[in-house]
């Protein structure tokens, strides 16, 4: 395992510097809305925690780490320099692009799966980083800043709906924000609000619930009806909804080979069918261990070119 | 923060209900466990309470794979927040893990 | 020679562990005893456990095997010497339909197997409380019991075969897939209940059944423990077997009056009876007649679903639960300990043994709340108690021995499904004195010398 104290210091460091757990800039990573027409104006504010798009390179960064995880605690000092090395520009060059490119159509499918069915507006400017990691680790009082940060931003814009893309991002806001901040934001995921037609999508799925859906906010259900009406083929294995188990994403920074072998356990229960995430770190990490999985939100689209 | 902890944990009765849920438990070591994640919270906090400092990489190594799923948490008959706990507790860790380990 | 290398050798390093934590999560149980280990090895195979026995036994150290470490008696806790925790030895390995077995390793945990074979439509019908966590090896090795006693007795009657290692190291295979079975003496019903004294129990043969077609549950309150066997005794007169038959006295059904809806209060019985789909009405009726005669308030659900959906065994799965938040409602953030007794009688003793714990527990100043498998006369009487408060100790171990002494004058016995391990020694000498049968401990002892010569299997443990 990394040194947590190591990731958590760096982690903390450069959201509060930067907004952002890799200490880069959004409008560097967050580029999915510019092929799209998005409005500015609406009653839900699309708000997406920058968890789609920074997946594909904290994936990246992961296996690196990889390679670090078992080397003793006195290589840290060289592993501290390695982490500063591996900054944005190196991981840049190191994500598959056609990662970045799938990360961009899930984001615009699911502005589009909205659009259809509410009043939807984003402004690129307010979307930031949601600072779950940080929670995650254990540091309340820097996740607690960014939080205060993220808010104050949202309010100054007279903010009062958002809808969300991942269950992390809609966890941190509906339930953890409320706790560290004073926001009173109504939100959403976006699955809740979503009416989605029926579509021509042949072969079974089996879903996979994340976690924050399955047990923290109790939406497996409705995800499940929303999927009835595309006319969608879908299985629950044993441990799904409530009693869903985890991808081992969670992990991933810390130790990536206690992280992989917790997503074999996973892929073992799902079988072999084509599986439905609904998080950017369940796909990615069910992936790693060559599971055959695909975004919820793009089979629930029709004109998706890259859902099948 | 410990008397917090303490009185969502010291509920805990060892039963192991939570054990078969957690992802992690394939490691075999009780610290990869929920019902071990706990208690070495636990042995932690009695032994600082009694002045002294508790050195196991495998402590910190249990609480920091815990991925907070929650898998465990519906299970426990003593209505523990497993995860709640060992999140909290990693706070405390953050600070103190380089004298934990070395 | 270094031990650890040594052991190491055999297992590979990852398996063997002597961090401080490790050590002490590994020397603890469900009733908050805490012993000492130097080592906690995790073997994978049977080839290992033998190495690492034909080792100790050379070199005279204690090994002390464990499963969940669930066990409510001591029996799992080490003294020094090693720990041999079997939970990576945890393979399903083969499900017979046509020969009616499962072949598992030991530290597979019940509900895995329940589950394995639940797909099948099939079931392991021993489901003690702790299904979720207690392990094969550990179930066989403490003579595991549940719910449903009355019909499918405990582990003892399903145990085929097992897979054992000696005290030397020695690899045995006793019993056999078979169901009849004449092999000499009976050693592999000798290993089941002697609390890993024997042998390390590596791999079983369980014998399975079809999962019942449907379950008829009924709920009566009753006036008293009295009105409640008589309803005990009709349900017997009218040839019905019921798979489940718990009783729930008065103050635990006050206690849980939340949990489940209930019109009145008074002692429970939950009775839950096995059948075809087809006979379901018919039973459902019967049962509620018999129920009505006597009770103050009858619930019968026709099937496993409605049943679910009323929530009849809500208050049954809540005993446990309940002790444990009466405990922290008294005890707060100090250590306390929910302490679970198990004795059995004959069932018709059940009403006055019932009067009598009350009658001690108020003696000793312990709430006590009383739960039981009637079927088979199983009574769980239960209290809690503050760890670090010694005189509270003190009086719950006079407790204890005292509700031992109230089952034995009733015609019953210390332990139903538990076992003794360290905590009912005391009490396995007063029941065969009570008999007079002190030699029997004698023999019992004899056994133990004979499979375990230099005493270095968890040593201190049942006699
Ligand atoms: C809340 C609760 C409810 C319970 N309900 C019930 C109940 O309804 N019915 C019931 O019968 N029990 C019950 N128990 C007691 C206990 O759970 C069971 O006896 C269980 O079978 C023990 O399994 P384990 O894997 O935890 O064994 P452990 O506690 O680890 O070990 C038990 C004994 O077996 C020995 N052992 C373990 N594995 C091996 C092996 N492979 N080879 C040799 N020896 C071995 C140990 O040395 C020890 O002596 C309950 C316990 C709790 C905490
Ligand atoms: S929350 Fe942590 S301890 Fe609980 S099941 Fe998940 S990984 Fe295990
Ligand atoms: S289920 Fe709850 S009470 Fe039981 S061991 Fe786990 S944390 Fe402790």
């Amino acid at each position: 395992m990394i040194d947590p104290s190591l990731i958590v210091d760096l982690l903390s460091k450069n959201v509060l510097e930067t907004g952002n757990p890799l200490g880069v800039s959004n409008e560097k990573i967050n580029n999915w809305w510019k092929e799209t027409k998005i409005k500015s104006r609406g009653e839900w504010l699309f708000f997406t925690g920058m968890l789609y798009q920074l997946t594909p390179y904290i994936e990246s960064l992961v296996s690196y780490l990889e390679k670090f995880e078992n080397s003793k605690i006195q290589s840290i000092l060289k592993f501290a320099r390695y982490f500063r090395f591996l900054a944005f520009p190196t991981l840049k060059l190191v994500t598959p692009k056609r990662s970045v490119e799938e990360s961009n159509e899930i984001l615009k499918n699911i502005y589009s799966l909205l659009d259809s069915s509410v009043e939807v507006f984003y402004i690129p400017e307010l979307d930031t980083y949601n600072g779950i990691l940080l929670y995650d680790y254990g540091d309340d009082e820097s996740f607690a800043t960014h939080a205060k940060f993220v808010v104050k931003k949202l309010k100054e814009a007279n903010i009062k709906k958002i809808v969300t893309a991942d269950p992390h991002t809609t966890y941190a806001l509906k339930v953890l924000y409320p706790k560290f901040t004073d926001a009173d934001f109504e939100v959403r995921s976006y699955l809740e609000l979503i009416n989605p037609k029926k579509v021509s999508k042949n072969g079974e799925f089996v879903i996979h619930d994340p976690c924050y859906y399955g047990r923290y906010l109790e939406i497996s259900d409705l995800v499940r009806e929303k999927l009835k009406k595309t006319g969608i083929n879908y299985k629950d294995v044993r441990y799904s909804k409530k009693l869903t188990n985890c991808c081992g994403g969670p992990i991933e920074a810390l130790t990536p080979k206690i992280s992989k072998a917790v997503a074999e356990l996973r892929a073992k229960e799902l079988g072999n069918s084509k599986i439905l995430t609904m998080c950017p770190i369940c796909l990615a990490n069910l992936r790693r261990v060559n599971v055959d999985a695909i975004d919820i939100s793009l089979v629930l689209c029709n004109e998706s070119g890259r859902a099948e | 923060m410990v008397v917090d902890l303490l009185k969502n944990i010291s509920k805990c009765s060892f039963c192991g209900f939570c054990e078969i849920s957690c992802p992690t438990r394939f490691l075999a070591k009780r610290n990869y466990t929920p019902r071990g994640r706990i208690n070495s919270i636990i042995v932690f906090v009695d032994l600082e309470a009694k002045g002294e400092s508790l050195k196991s990489e495998e402590m910190l190594k249990g609480i920091f794979t815990c991925l907070g799923c929650g898998a465990c948490k519906i299970h426990c008959p003593a209505g523990v927040d497993i995860p709640e706990a060992v999140r909290s507790f990693k706070a405390k860790l953050n600070k103190n893990s380089r004298k934990v380990i070395e | 020679m270094d031990i650890v290398q040594e052991i190491s050798r055999i297992v590979g390093k990852e398996n063997v562990s002597k961090d401080p934590v490790v050590l002490q999560l590994h020397s603890m149980d469900a009733i908050k005893k805490s012993g000492k280990t130097n080592l906690v090895v995790f073997p994978e195979n049977t080839e290992q456990v033998s190495k690492i026995m034909k080792f100790c036994y050379e070199n005279e150290i204690k090994v002390y095997p464990q499963g969940s470490s669930t066990e409510l008696s001591g029996s799992s806790i080490p003294e020094d010497g090693l720990v041999l925790n079997l939970s990576k030895m945890n393979k399903i390995e083969d499900i017979s339909i046509l020969d009616g077995y499962v072949i598992t390793q030991a530290g597979a945990k019940l509900l895995e197997i329940e589950e394995k074979l639940n797909d099948l439509g099939f079931t392991f019908p021993i489901d003690p409380g702790s299904l979720r966590a207690a392990t094969v090896g550990g179930a066989i090795n403490t003579g595991a019991g549940g719910m449903k006693g009355a019909k499918y007795g405990t582990i003892v009657d399903w145990v085929l075969g097992l897979e054992i290692v000696t005290a030397d190291g020695r690899i045995l295979n006793i019993g056999s897939k078979t169901l009849k079975c004449r092999q000499g003496y009976y050693l592999t019903k000798l290993i089941v209940g002697s609390e890993g004294t024997l042998a390390i129990v590596t791999r079983a043969i369980l014998k399975i059944v079809p999962m019942p077609e449907n379950m008829v549950y009924g709920v009566g309150i009753f006036r008293s423990p009295e009105d409640a066997m008589e309803a005990v005794l009709e349900i017997k007169k009218a040839k019905i077997l019921p798979a489940v038959l718990e009783f729930l006295d008065s103050d635990l059904v006050k206690a849980g009056r939340d949990i489940v809806q209930l019109k009145e209060e008074g002692d429970m019985l939950l009775v839950g009876i096995e059948c075809n789909f087809e006979a379901r009405d018919r039973i459902a009726e019967n049962l509620k007649e018999i129920l009505r005669k006597n009770a103050l308030d009858v619930e019968v659900a026709k099937t496993t679903k409605e049943a679910e959906e009323r929530n009849l065994l809500g208050l049954r799965r809540a005993f446990y639960p309940l002790a444990l938040k009466l405990a922290s409602q008294d005890f707060g953030n100090k250590k306390h300990l929910v302490l679970i007794e198990d004795i059995a009688v004959p069932v018709s003793k059940l009403p006055r043994v019932v009067k009598d714990i009350k009658a001690c527990a108020a003696k000793y100043g312990f709430r006590v709340l009383i739960a039981g498998h009637v079927g088979d006369g199983n009574l769980h009487p239960t209290i809690w108690t503050l760890l670090d408060d010694s005189e509270m100790m003190e009086r719950a171990e006079k407790f204890y021995m005292d509700v031992m002494k109230i089952a034995l004058e009733n015609e019953g016995t210390i332990s139903a499904e538990h076992g003794i391990g360290v905590m009912k020694k005391k009490g396995l000498e007063m029941e065969m004195s009570y008999r007079k049968s002190e030699y029997a401990l004698e023999l019992m002892r004899k056994i133990k010398s004979i499979f375990d010569p230099k005493n270095i299997l968890n040593p201190g443990k049942v006699i």
